[in-house]
């Protein structure tokens, strides 16, 4: 279906690492730690409003506080039940810092 | 400040849309939802096409998007208000989920415009044009006979007419500690409005139940957000054939509002609210407890032991949730109302107690150190809420809570702080009401 085609360009184009911004200069002799992402701009609200409001209204995630488990198994249910696979595996690790940095349990 | 679109980025994209060989349909969508007068742009400076290619999407998958009628929510006018429901907390739009004050609910029988709307997936298009024209009930599995009832099949049946209480299995969801996952319903998704309509009890008999027959699977035509199932769940056939189980066509004496499942819902009082399936298509009367998808995981499960706070227990000591649980609420005073201390103060609300039976409410001013007893007037059928009433005194000047209990029949009370569980479900914590009184 031409539906399905025009979201897995969506999927590839995206990239793995997402915006392909460059990375920062760094003057360093050891490398980034590991776990470091090599992306690590906060996304614009409005990125995550848009990727967050195909199906449902963006009330729904204003109206959460939510610890990072919680988040990440919303986001399961997200990609994997309820099918936004407009989300690739990067997109959806930055989109959920930004919910529990938004949207999360200190709040 | 100008919400709108503006005309060249409209421009911009329709181009874009045309350049995509997008069909008419298509493209009428597109011009309908940027006319809109208020439309919203929750796009920010760099525009939302801007925004997906920063994520390396081209023209073409950012097109993808648009010309698949996947404009987000956000992008598309928001309703301010929800038809039929003016004053309705309203937690989400799409799907639309809304309550209301309990001050608001204090009618015995409540008023349609007050029921309280909790919907998974969106409305049917037959129940926003109000069209009962092509609307079958199909009862099929394990009978008999299979039936495909029209309404005036329906409406040719035997019909009876009761106050009913419905409540959504998540209300009182944001009271929990610490906060889990769904739309947080405050008091409020919670109604006892008058049902009419013919017993399943009667129509299954008329489909001849075989011996096989142990559960429901209840489906409607409510069209299902993203890649969900069609909202589907079911209860045991016990249930099924209790006789306030209704096939419902009228509340309080009118069709069904749209919102409420026109034009024909269940209604399977005294249990989460769920069972109760809107814009009724078919009963599947099955030799299995049902499976579909919102029967399991965690989905309207509860623990079957207590568990600790926050931490999930695994996927098998969840079981199904059905009846509600010993409940109440104080519709008088409102919240932050303003009272003299001193002064008689009236406080009334509503109880209700699942399968069980309101036994006694009562009412601390204290936190919950002494209490006062209310009258309870039982509800006027086996599954409309109590009615209960007392006064109280508040000592002096200051911020005040009035708590509510009830206790049932079997001795359950509700509990003083909200015990824990996943989802957040049957949430019936006490009811606490503040209010300032002045010298």
């Amino acid at each position: 279906m031409i539906a399905a085609a025009l979201v897995a360009v969506l999927l590839i184009l995206a990239g793995p690492f997402g915006a392909p911004r460059l990375f920062g200069a760094v003057a360093q002799a050891q490398p980034p730690a590991p776990s470091a992402p090599p992306n690590a701009e906060p996304l614009p609200p409005d990125v995550v409003r848009g990727h967050c409001s195909v199906c449902h209204a963006y009330r729904l995630v204003e109206q959460q506080r939510l610890d990072r488990a919680n988040w990440d198994w919303v986001m399961d249910d997200m990609i994997d039940k309820y099918g936004a696979t407009w989300i690739d595996r990067a997109l959806r690790e930055r989109i959920v810092d930004y919910l529990v940095e938004h949207y999360g349990a200190e709040r | 400040m100008d919400s709108r679109i503006s005309p060249d980025r409209r421009a911009h994209m329709r181009e874009m849309l045309v350049d995509g060989d997008a069909d008419a349909r298509t493209l009428a969508r597109f011009d309908a939802v940027v006319s809109r007068r208020r439309f919203v742009s929750m796009i920010g400076r760099g525009g939302a096409l801007a925004a997906l290619a920063t994520l390396g999407a081209s023209d073409l998958a950012a097109r993808g998007l648009l010309g698949r009628g996947l404009l987000p929510a956000a992008w598309a006018q928001d309703p301010k208000t929800i038809p039929d429901k003016p004053a309705m907390i309203v937690h989400n739009t799409r799907p639309i989920n809304g309550e209301f004050p309990a001050h608001m609910l204090d009618d015995s029988v409540t008023p349609t415009e007050r029921h309280f709307v909790r919907n998974n997936g969106l409305v049917p298009e037959r129940a926003e044009k109000r069209d009962v024209q092509g609307w079958t009930l199909t009862v099929d599995g394990e009978v008999h006979t299979p039936l495909t009832l029209t309404l005036d099949d329906l409406m040719k049946m035997p019909a009876v007419t009761f106050p009913a209480l419905i409540e959504c299995g998540g209300n009182g969801r944001g009271l929990f500690d610490p906060k889990v996952r769904g739309n947080q319903w405050g008091q409020g998704a919670v109604a006892c409005s008058e049902w009419t309509g013919v017993r399943l009890r009667d129509i299954l008999q008329r489909a001849g139940l075989k011996p096989s027959a142990v559960y429901t699977g209840h489906y409607g035509e409510d069209p299902p957000i993203g890649k969900a199932q069609p909202f589907s769940r079911g209860v045991p056939i016990a249930k099924a054939m209790e006789a306030h189980t209704l096939v419902a066509y009228r509340m309080n004496g009118t069709p069904l509002d749209p919102l409420n499942g026109f034009p024909v819902r269940l209604v399977v009082p005294g249990w989460i609210g769920s069972c109760s399936q809107k814009w009724l298509t078919r009963v599947w009367v099955r030799d299995t407890e049902h499976d579909a998808e919102k029967m399991l995981g965690y989905s309207y499960r509860v623990p079957a032991y207590p568990v600790v706070p926050g931490k999930i227990p695994p996927k098998e000591d969840m079981v199904v949730a059905t009846a509600w649980v010993i409940k109440s609420m104080i519709t008088t005073p409102a919240a932050e109302a303003q009272v003299r201390a001193g002064d008689s103060v009236p406080v009334r609300g509503h109880a209700w107690a699942g399968e069980n039976r309101v036994a006694r409410v009562r009412v601390s001013t204290d936190y919950g150190e002494t209490w006062t007893s209310a009258t309870v007037k039982p509800g006027s059928s086996k599954y409309a809420w109590a009615r209960w009433e007392t006064a109280v005194r508040l000592p002096g000047k200051g911020y005040h809570e009035i708590w509510a209990q009830a206790v049932d029949d079997t001795g359950d009370a509700q509990p003083l702080r909200q015990p824990w569980n996943p989802r957040g479900y049957l949430g019936n914590v006490v009811h606490r009401v503040g209010v300032v009184a002045t010298a």
